[in-house]
């Protein structure tokens, strides 16, 4: 009898559990409805920028679309005082631009930052080769995307990016004529959400001589998708052949819905200054 | 009718008479004051319409949905609990059922010699099954290894159907090789068209089917959704014109009178969480994109579209019911049930 009474007990207490886990689900549930209930907590989306060309030789034109009534947007450069945005804004020096939309009545949206960079020349490599192939899924335009001054917008499925999902990526590029290099910048893509991260590290190599690294941290959370530029020094000089080491972390984060595969790295420019 | 009077009749009075076509958003403060899309094509927003208990009845992606002959509203969401669940219009629960389709994501509803029939297309199953309006399956059309266009099953991901009025099933190779697939009502292979390309008649993500007789003909819609079109077909395959969408990532077309509804998944430049509505006209011109920016056209061409307010995270289809209400079902939004338009 006893031995019966502690089995329905613990049946209870199971059951109790089991229907507290669920009203404390539906009550998140109803709580997330009734926060959205106020406008207030409905916050705007980021405006539309657009930019010819993100990175530039001579100048950059950066427009702004968001029509929403009583919207407005206010921009920073390169973070100083907060304006209201106008009309395009033309810049011919490398800069940084963040962009809130916002509205009576509305939770302000997220800060939209877009970075524009000059860039001395275009340089066209003559031979360029990866290792692993490019992928057939993201495959950019080809090997030249990496050198073609065309960026890639956040949407990665939008052309221009290429996409590696592999523990190291090899890229190697001849020139025609060696040219003086001391910085190279890597523009690359961040989306968590797409399972896409930034790379462990970078080398660069003339042969078997490094002449420049850069280390990264392993991402600690989950932030909003950005695009994102790794610089690094080079042992200036002239050079006729690079080689680009790129590691990729071995596994996604634990804190990641993703964790124990591979990440992805999405790269869509090689800036030689 | 009577209901959308009523709707009308109480926004005005809510507001107390301020011209709430100027959306100044001072004058409100609640949601249900709130009025989103534009010109003939305006809603109220219901965010607790269909909440059940997550835990009797759990959803995962809430993919899509249509409304039966009953004026139920059936839901389609890839949780083996309970993969169809059925509403009525206020979002009460009415039964559910489905517990062996684990990639539920396509959900055609058609009336054969007077009975509702279902057409799940499945993309882990690799499979459309057809079934009874309570769940009983009486076809299943299996991946197409005769068409010659497979090497295996996995290849075909299957994301959509339309019927013909003759009984004819096309199927949306969505996720897989991009095919369309045309089978008669025993389900033999008729015809295969489209693929993955970049040539017009070819599709990046045919995600979206159906068939539209709103000009006495019949064609077929198909989204390209990530080109951020939507394509004309004849019954036969052979392409005949291209939506531009700029902006738009548009999941299924939804015929409902003389208008093409569709949730869009993504906007602008395809980030997550920016999806909204897109309604067409009679001419297939964009006319309202509920908590997306006010469609524009220059020179004959649509302004790229984006999302303006955070209500949707990833709209993924939309049901209009017998009251012009829509019903928005999402894919990746926290396990969230639908959300209900108002028409007003």
């Amino acid at each position: 009898m006893t031995r019966l009474l502690v089995i329905l007990f613990s049946l209870l207490l199971v059951s109790c559990s089991q229907k507290t886990k669920s009203i404390d689900k539906d009550l998140d549930y109803l709580k997330y409805i009734k926060f959205l209930q106020k406008t207030d907590n409905i916050q705007l989306a980021p405006a539309l920028v657009s930019v010819d060309s993100i990175l530039f030789v001579d100048k950059a034109k950066v427009s702004v679309d968001f029509e929403y009534p009583n919207a407005e947007i206010n921009y920073t450069l390169n973070d100083g005082m907060s304006q209201k945005y106008i009309e395009p804004i033309y810049l011919d020096k490398s800069s940084k631009l963040k962009f809130q939309a916002s509205a009576p009545g509305f939770k302000t949206s997220e800060t939209q930052t877009v970075q524009v960079f000059k860039v001395s020349k275009r340089v066209n490599p003559e031979k360029i080769k990866t290792f692993p192939d490019l992928d057939e899924t993201y495959p950019g335009d080809g090997v030249e995307s990496f050198f073609d001054l065309k960026k890639g917008t956040l949407n990665f499925r939008a052309g221009h990016w290429l996409g590696f999902q592999s523990e190291g990526i090899i890229i190697i590029v001849d020139f025609e004529k060696a040219i003086p290099i001391e910085k190279v910048k890597f523009s690359l893509l961040s989306d968590h959400n797409a399972w896409i991260f930034l790379p462990k590290s970078i080398r660069v190599k003339d042969h078997d001589y490094v002449i420049g690294r850069k280390d990264l941290n392993e991402a600690i959370q989950n932030t909003a998708a950005s695009l994102e530029f790794v610089e690094l020094e080079i042992e200036a000089g002239v050079y006729k052949h690079l080689e680009f080491f790129i590691q990729n972390f071995k596994e996604i984060p634990e804190w990641h819905q993703g964790k124990g595969t591979s990440p992805w790295i999405f790269i869509d420019e090689i800036i030689i200054e | 009718m009577i209901r959308r009077q009523f709707i009308k009749t109480s926004s005005k009075f809510t507001v107390g008479g301020l011209c709430i076509g100027a959306m100044d958003s001072l004058k409100y403060k609640n949601i249900e004051d709130l009025i989103v899309g534009h010109n003939s094509h305006r809603y109220k927003i219901d965010m607790s319409w269909g909440a059940l208990n997550a835990t009797a009845y759990p959803v995962n992606d809430c993919h899509e949905m249509v409304q039966d002959s009953k004026g139920r509203i059936i839901l389609l969401t890839n949780h083996t609990k309970n993969n169809v669940i059925v509403y009525d219009k206020k979002g009460k629960l009415v039964e559910v059922w489905g517990t062996q389709f684990p990639g539920a994501h396509g959900l055609t509803l058609n009336v054969e010699n007077g009975q509702d029939f279902l057409y799940i297309s499945d993309n882990e199953r690799h499979e459309v099954i057809k079934t009874t309006i309570d769940g009983k399956i009486v076809q299943v059309f299996p991946y197409p290894a005769d068409s010659g266009k497979y090497k295996s099953a996995d290849q075909y991901v299957p994301t959509e159907t339309a019927i013909a009025e003759n009984g004819d099933i096309y199927v949306a190779d969505g996720y897989g090789l991009q095919y369309i697939l045309h089978y008669n009502s025993k389900g033999l292979l008729l015809n295969v068209f489209g693929g993955k390309g970049i040539a017009e008649k070819h599709f990046n993500n045919a995600h979206g089917i159906c068939v539209d007789k709103r000009n006495g003909t019949e064609s077929l819609l198909i989204t390209a959704r990530t080109q951020n079109k939507l394509k004309r077909f004849s019954m036969e395959g052979k392409l005949i014109s291209t939506i531009d969408l700029p902006g738009a990532y548009i999941c299924r077309p939804v015929i409902h009178k003389e208008n093409v509804y569709m949730a869009t998944i993504w906007s602008g430049d395809g980030a997550e969480n920016t999806g909204f509505v897109s309604i067409l006209d009679k001419e297939d011109k964009l006319i309202s994109a509920p908590c997306g920016s006010e469609p524009k056209y220059v020179n004959g061409k649509l302004k790229k579209m984006y999302q303006t307010l955070k209500v949707f995270k990833h709209p993924h289809d939309v049901c209009v019911d017998d009251d012009e209400n829509l019903y928005v079902a999402q894919w990746n939004s926290g396990k969230t049930y639908p959300i209900k338009l108002y028409r007003i």
